[in-house]
């Protein structure tokens, strides 16, 4: 595998053979067979858009059902779900601190309304609007 | 010739890289900083009850701890989202609190009700968002309130 | 090819070549030259900034005739002296300042050398100008044993703001030999604010004196409902000095607390703080204390370990720090038990340890290289600290018999309800408080109890299974015991007679079937005989002649006994029990575990604290990976009682094999993992979480040859379910790391203790006070010095194993 050229007497033959390698793994490709492979490409493209325009319904059926599963998903799971009316003690329709206040007025224990003020002040439960 | 190009752009890299590191560090320095976040809520009736939410615009924000406000009856530190601000999640902060206490012990006017007390990065000022949530009467109505804040950082 | 070659630009290795490389080589070498100056002296300009936060006392320098100038010849009239100079500089750079505590270091004066805190101490010629000003002797300065700090000094703080910012002051020590015991060497009259005014050795009263410390109060309020206790600690530090400090306090909490709040109060003021991870919480708390801003941080050492740290105290002022934990109490044989530990005992910590818990004596101040330091009273000091407790307490049925440790006062609210407080008289933390309560009922009944999250519909339980008692009248196999007898130094004294009157109880109980080993480690382990012995009538008196050969000296290599007990052949026709009596004073608390778990085969671990402040995180984990049990056996206790009950328990067959069918109901992370044996007496708490609705279960397990089956029906608890279910799943995660090492098991622990705020080894509290910033860059750090707990030997505990590992 040694070059028989001079300059190349004192390089290393790990190097050389790597060299080798990395040479001939570049792949050249014939411009003929190239255009070939673009036609075809271009041939199969051009004929598969009429058949997608040729089912208008399939095409619309799809994003509608995703749509009216992210809307059923949404109405299901919707922060005002039962638990935010179960957390609304002061029945004003709003879930807030005048609500662990009621339930504090209310005997309730101090477990439990610690743990409605901490549900309150969640961020998870309320809208970013700053 | 050329290994004498790699090693002065190796150099000029390394130059430019402990010049860009010794200004973060010298922004990171000067941004690292505390301060103390006065929340003040301002009534015409006794205030029993009150919520507010504190954003900082720039995201540099980090709470540090939790304050109460000045009056007596208020005793305990109020109530905020501790999961949030424990995994340093939060560049916005809900903190309220109520009292028991009969209305005539209850703050009127402009009243500091609480205090944020924050860590600061970065070089640039803290944009604060403040809203104010709720504020509420000793027998559990909403009232009109204002809500303001002012900072302090003891220096 | 060697076109193929030119286009990567391999060039050839002529002569003319070799001299571009040389040149090449050469530029290389400056280059990196270059950027090894950059990064020095970016690094330099990092240690620079931080330097001057660390600097000792900036505005407390020592100034005397030495300022500026070193002596090193001996003072006049003395004689040719060694001379250590050691020095500190007003603001001056870490690195000189650490240059010149390691050439003190080397010199290493004693400990009990100490006048002023610190172990340096001023010549005469300095002490005369130094007590012109302030009126007494001795000056606490910088130097290696101080750490990187200054001790401050009521003498210190007059002399100190004499010195102009940027002046220098030097403190020169002759290193005289002498042989004063410490009684003697700090029998100084006005000898400073840290110093015990400790009586003279010549006063026949021997009175203690108090040591100003800034930890001046605890105030502990547990409220009980049920068997879950809810509990609210107060530390209230002051500041005695007249400079601004940072107070640093070692304390335990029982080892399955639950910490869950923080708040630290000044006056009227209370900031909660807030939990992160360790490393950010010590950052944000470094920064607020350097920039002079009052914070706390609370820190983990072990799960029973704490140190709490209050930064820039203001003379004469004062901050609290209040921490709120959960726990479930211990049920046995009928009484619950409530304990709250008050001073962490001195650990021995095998060499290599790589954060071992270090005991050393007041005053000695130095950081540890790793790991932490509690700092001991000496036997005739006494701190101002005391200790409040009180307790509120609803058992939810009638409360027959209430039993302390402590003289207690006690008010009962109905036969439900009782509060009861710590008499006056018993205020020194020197041991654990112990409040038993007996409840009405022959039997107590298991329980079920549910909390569902409204917000999450995470539903999480605690199940305490109660064995019948109908195991009573079955006979057991016989035994095998193996009695393993900690006989190291702290167990000097009372706690070894302790130990080996219940060894010598326990003797009297064996079967005939039965056979006995008594092993005993310190530094080394040693064994009555190379094998079990049949429980003969001649064999137990040998026995009892090699308990009264014992005696306590050495170190606490536990690992030893350890493999001792368990790394043996088992007998086929008995069951081996190993009962471990210690005080747990150890620091490897991980490896025992891990080797325990490695060992433990089908034998089974009994662990007796032996003490009155036992390390109880030992113990108990000691019986959890043993498959066993724990017993305390206090100083005053009958030892024959003990090993009584213990004796009583073990002899009936444990429900084994229990199973729990949960009839639908979707349960997951149940802890423990593995549901150990219920003895006659003790029950069992597991913990888990849920989805859906609660409903009955069924518990199945095996007594001897029989099956047994009883049912629970749920009932709803409040929220403190879910936080000792996180808890108890951190200690699962820690336990199961300590012989894994797994790193996702840290990261668990850390985002479960983050999600549902607790503490553990990988999060801390930390709160600040931004509002205003003290004078001063940062306070001196005062570490607060505890006794050692009540029947401890200081000289074998403190004095002895101290001051290694810095």
């Amino acid at each position: 595998m040694h070059d028989p050229e001079p300059q190349f007497e004192e390089l290393p033959d790990a190097l050389v053979a790597r060299l080798e390698r990395a040479d001939r793994s570049q792949a050249i490709v014939d411009p003929r067979t190239d255009r070939a492979v673009i036609d075809d490409a271009r041939r199969y493209f051009l004929t598969a858009r009429p058949r997608r325009a040729r089912k208008p319904v399939i095409r619309w059926a799809l994003p509608l059902a995703a749509a009216a599963t992210v809307l059923a998903a949404v109405l299901l799971v919707r922060p005002f779900g039962s638990q935010r009316l179960a957390d609304d003690v002061d029945g004003s329709g709003r879930v807030d601190v005048l609500d662990a206040f009621a339930l504090a007025r209310s005997q309730a224990s101090q477990e439990s309304v610690d743990a409605l003020a901490a549900r309150i002040v969640s961020l998870g439960a309320q809208r970013s609007d700053l | 010739m050329r290994a004498r190009s790699l090693v002065v752009a190796t150099v000029a890299v390394a130059v430019a890289a402990l010049a860009v590191s010794f200004g973060l560090v010298a922004q990171q320095r000067a941004a690292a900083r505390f301060a103390a976040v006065d929340i003040y809520v301002d009534t015409t009736v006794p205030l029993a009850a009150w919520q507010f939410a504190l954003q900082e615009r720039h995201g540099e924000m980090q709470v540090v701890g939790v304050e109460n406000g000045d009056s007596r009856a208020y005793p305990e530190a109020p109530y905020y989202d501790r999961a949030a601000v424990d995994r340093g999640a939060a560049d916005r902060i809900i903190v309220a609190s109520f009292s028991l206490r009969p209305a005539a012990e209850l703050p009127v006017g402009r009243a500091r009700v609480a205090t944020v007390h924050v860590r600061l990065t970065g070089a640039a000022a803290p944009d604060y968002r403040l809203q104010l949530v709720v504020a509420g009467a000793a027998d559990g109505r909403p009232i009109d309130a204002k809500i303001s804040l002012d900072t302090r950082t003891g220096r | 090819m060697s076109r193929e070659r030119r286009r990567f630009g391999i060039r050839s290795m002529d002569n003319k070549a070799r001299e571009s490389r040389l040149a090449d080589g050469a530029f290389v070498a400056i280059a990196a030259a270059v950027i090894t100056v950059l990064v020095a002296a970016c690094a330099s300009s990092r240690l620079s900034d931080d330097g001057g936060a660390a600097a000792t006392a900036g505005s407390t320098a020592a100034s005397a005739g030495a300022a500026g100038s070193t002596s090193l010849g001996a003072p006049e009239g003395e004689g040719p002296q060694e001379v250590v100079v050691t020095g500190s500089r007003v603001g001056g750079q870490q690195a000189q300042h650490e240059q010149r505590a390691e050439h003190a270091q080397r010199a290493e004066p004693a400990p009990h050398s100490a006048t002023a805190g610190g172990l340096v101490t001023i010549p005469p010629s300095l002490s005369e100008r130094s007590a012109a000003i302030a009126g007494s002797a001795p000056i606490a300065a910088a130097g290696a044993d101080v750490g990187r700090e200054a001790q401050p000094h009521g003498v210190a703080g007059s002399l100190f703001s004499r010195v102009r910012p940027g002046e220098e002051i030097w403190v020169i020590e002759t290193l005289a030999v002498r042989e004063q015991p410490a009684e003697v060497e700090d029998d100084q009259p006005g000898s400073g604010a840290l110093l015990a005014l400790v009586t003279r050795a010549d006063d026949p009263q021997r009175s203690q004196v108090e040591v100003p410390l800034p930890l001046q109060h605890t105030d502990v309020h547990a409220v009980i409902t049920g068997y879950v206790g809810s509990v609210d600690v107060t530390q209230q530090f002051a500041n005695p000095y007249d400079e601004k400090i940072e107070a640093v306090y070692m304390f335990p909490l029982p080892e399955k607390a639950a910490v869950s709040e923080f708040v630290m109060t000044i006056g009227e003021r209370k900031i909660r703080g807030i939990l992160r991870e360790k490393e950010e919480a010590q950052r944000i708390y470094q920064d607020a204390r350097a920039q002079g801003y009052r914070a706390s941080l609370l820190v983990q050492y072990r799960p029973n370990v704490f140190e709490q740290k209050v930064a820039n105290i203001e003379p004469g002022k004062r901050i609290d720090v209040n921490i709120r934990y959960f726990h479930t109490l211990a049920y046995e044989d009928g009484w619950y038990s409530f304990v709250f530990p008050t001073v962490v005992g001195p650990r021995y910590n095998p060499a290599g340890l790589k954060d071992p818990v270090t005991a050393v004596p007041r005053g000695d101040n130095r950081d540890p290289v790793s790991g932490t330091a509690v700092r001991y009273l000496r036997p005739n000091e006494r701190s101002a600290h005391d200790i409040g407790i009180a307790v509120d307490l609803d058992a939810g049925v009638a409360i027959e018999e209430l039993a302390a440790s402590h003289a207690i006062k006690t008010t009962m609210d109905g036969r439900n309800r009782a509060h009861v407080e710590l008499a006056s008289a018993s205020t020194i933390p020197n041991r654990d408080f112990v409040l038993r309560f007996r409840v009405a009922g022959d039997e107590i009944k298991s329980s079920f109890l549910t909390y569902t999250d409204p917000k999450s519909k995470q539903g999480y339980f605690t199940l305490m299974i109660y064995p019948p008692s109908g195991l009573a009248a079955l006979a057991r196999r016989p035994l095998e015991m193996v009695f393993v007898i900690d006989t190291s130094g702290s167990m000097s004294g009372r706690p070894l007679e302790q130990a080996t009157a219940a060894v010598s109880a326990a003797l009297d109980r064996l079967g005939s079937s039965d056979t006995f080993q008594i092993m005993n480690f310190s530094t080394y382990v040693s064994s009555l005989a190379a094998a079990p012995l049949p429980a003969t009538r001649e064999n137990r008196d040998r026995g009892r002649r090699y308990l009264r050969s014992l005696g306590a000296d050495g170190g606490t290599e536990m690992l030893g006994g350890i493999r001792a007990a368990l790394n043996y052949a088992p007998d086929p026709q008995r069951d081996r029990f190993v009962a471990f009596l210690t005080d747990g004073y150890i620091g490897n608390e991980a490896e025992i575990f891990s080797e325990v778990h490695r060992l433990i085969g089908g034998a089974r671990i009994f662990s007796f604290g032996v003490g009155n402040s036992v390390n109880r995180y030992l113990l108990d984990g000691l019986a959890m990976e043993g498959r066993g049990a724990a017993a305390y056996l206090a100083l005053e206790d009958s030892a024959d009682e003990v090993m009584s009950y213990f004796f009583e328990r073990i002899s009936h067959p444990a429900l084994t094999d229990v199973s729990i069918d949960w009839r639908g109901l979707a349960v997951s992370d149940v802890y423990p993992r593995r549901i150990p044996d219920l003895f006659v007496g003790r029950p069992v708490v597991i913990t888990g979480q849920f989805k859906g609705g609660a409903d009955t279960i069924a518990v199945h397990g095996r007594a001897g040859k029989d099956s047994l089956t009883f049912g629970l029906v749920p009932a709803v608890a409040q929220p403190a379910i879910r936080t000792l279910w996180a808890r108890l799943r951190i200690e699962d995660l820690a336990r199961r790391y300590t012989w894994s090492g797994s790193r996702d098991l840290a990261a668990d622990i850390r985002s479960t203790a983050l999600e549902y705020g607790l503490m553990s080894a990988y999060t801390s509290f930390v709160a600040v006070d931004a509002s205003e910033r003290t004078p001063g860059e940062h306070g001196t750090t005062v570490n607060q010095a505890v006794p050692v707990p009540d029947g401890v030997h200081y000289k074998t505990t403190v004095a002895e194993r101290g001051a290694s590992g810095f």
